[in-house]
């Protein structure tokens, strides 16, 4: 890990705790690095609120400043925004006879210490298969807008809003060869759902050991497409300060042990305990030895949670594939996958080859092109990344 | 003119900058976050603390030496903007 990164991880902690971070003192350079990681992990407005008052920070041209400072009181007010359209949404949902599962997003949101600094894309929702519909017509009611009604996940914006809802009937993809089966661990979660108080409404949630496993297997969905980011750690960490008393952490356990995810769990949690305020690393992960610095050096890798290196979200068809091969018992189908991938993979990114199975080849084509036409650097890269990432897979135990 | 903050907005300061930040509580009335000038700042906070619009008068007229007509301008001036805004209301005078 080296200064920027160690800085970060300082700095973060220091958000969550509530403790004062110390200036370190940097130069321009040592700024613009730091800043730039925060927002590759998308925790800038967290971080620039923090360090905006340090002297060193004089060392960034005023105009520079003055940008980020910006910055974060727009994303700040948008966040705000972004909530109050939300609660609204959810209470006339209610009002309707309809109550959702609320997931992530504004839940993790409020256990920070100024919510609306963490920032959130979007606020999914999971509801019956059998309720989709009715929720799809009430959003549309809403004045919102679906991105696409033939995805299997729905999606919804409204105009001149950050509102952004993504509708789903599974917690994971049911067409997910790599993760469809992580559903199974979370057998009868709606009937252990519990009420959770945002501001002045009570929002239906799944239970917190429920929806602490589904931020750990939700940070392993995002190591196999291209990183966890480091923010998905934070989330975890204030989830298991905030029930630490009351989670059955055997039981817990046990679950990740089913899906192969024990050791990356207890990779996790050390994380968060070394240096995001995790008050006390769970009994059952505790005990088990795990070198968390490969893991920690990944999350800290350039890109927005390794998306937005397209040698890293390319990396990702050969991790997914890894761990697909590995589940079903079948050889891996190498970089072939990589270019030409499955039809069902092809079919969740391409809506026409969804809508007309015949253009799938068209698709394939159309992801050769777009892959020759984008690629910057080394043509290698990807995979070199890939097979780093496949023995890191390897490493936390979660393919043999 | 009395003036009553809306139940559910709190003032948050972000990297130096004073913030009224509607709670959903508040979003109808107060739908955008409003940043806040010094004297504005100020005047929220009086008002928040239970003081009548006099006391922020005092205050102003404490720290800008002017005249008692000046100073009442001034304050309706920032208050109104408040109110334009929904973070504050305008009730009638008690008496």
């Amino acid at each position: 890990m080296n200064r920027i990164q160690e800085s970060l991880l300082q700095c973060f902690g220091s958000v969550l705790s509530g403790v004062v971070y110390a200036d370190p003192g940097f130069d321009e350079d040592q700024w613009n690095s730091l800043l730039r990681l925060s927002a590759e992990q998308e925790i800038f407005p967290l971080i620039y609120h923090a360090v905006s008052a340090f002297p060193s920070l004089s060392t960034l041209p005023a105009d520079r400043k003055r940008l980020f400072r910006q910055q974060t009181l727009d994303r700040f007010c948008s966040q705000v925004r972004q909530t109050n359209e939300f609660l609204t949404l959810v209470q006339h949902m209610q009002a309707a006879g309809m109550d959702p599962i609320v997931l992530k997003g504004i839940l993790c949101r409020s256990l920070y210490p100024i919510p609306s600094l963490r920032p959130s894309v979007d606020e999914d929702l999971l509801v019956p298969p059998e309720e989709a519909e009715q929720y799809h017509r009430f959003l549309l009611s809403e004045g919102m807008f679906c991105d696409d009604p033939d995805a299997e996940e729905l999606s919804y914006h409204r105009e001149n809003s950050p509102l952004y809802i993504e509708l789903h009937t599974s917690l994971f993809p049911m067409d997910a060869e790599a993760y469809s089966d992580l559903n199974a661990l979370f057998q009868g979660a709606e009937g252990r759902s519990v009420r959770v108080q945002v501001e002045d409404l009570s929002l239906r949630a799944l239970a917190p050991a429920d929806h602490l496993l589904f931020l750990i297997c939700h940070a392993y969905k995002h190591l196999l497409h291209g990183g966890v980011g480091i923010r998905q750690v934070a989330d975890m960490a204030l989830l298991a300060n905030a029930h630490l008393d009351e989670i059955n952490w055997e039981d817990l356990a046990a679950r990740c042990r089913q899906a192969g995810l024990e050791t990356f769990a207890a990779a996790l949690f050390r994380i968060a305990a070394r240096h995001l305020t995790l008050r006390e690393i769970p009994a059952p992960f505790a005990s088990l030895e795990v070198d968390v610095d490969p893991l920690l050096e990944d999350i800290l890798s350039d890109g927005v949670y390794g998306m937005e290196d397209e040698d890293r979200a390319h990396s990702g068809r050969i991790t997914l594939e890894a761990v697909a091969a590995a589940k079903q018992g079948r050889e891996e189908r190498g970089i072939w996958n990589s270019l030409f991938p499955g039809k069902s993979y092809l079919q969740t990114n391409y809506p026409y080859a969804r809508k007309y199975p015949i253009l799938v080849p068209v698709a394939w084509a159309n992801r050769l092109l777009l892959y020759v036409l984008r690629r910057k650097g080394d043509p290698g890269k990807s995979i070199q990344i890939g097979r780093e990432r496949v023995e890191l897979l390897r490493k936390y135990k979660i393919i043999p | 003119m009395q003036y009553q903050c809306t139940p559910g907005v709190v003032m948050v300061k972000i990297c130096g900058t004073r913030l009224l930040v509607p709670t959903h509580e508040a979003s109808s009335l107060c739908p955008n976050v409003v940043r806040l000038s010094l004297p504005a700042a100020m005047g929220w906070s009086v008002l928040q603390a239970g003081n009548p619009v006099s006391a922020v008068e005092h205050i102003f007229s404490i720290l800008t030496k002017k005249p008692e007509d000046e100073v009442r301008e001034i304050v309706g001036k920032v208050l109104s903007g408040l109110v334009e805004a929904g973070a504050l209301s305008v009730r009638e005078d008690e008496s």
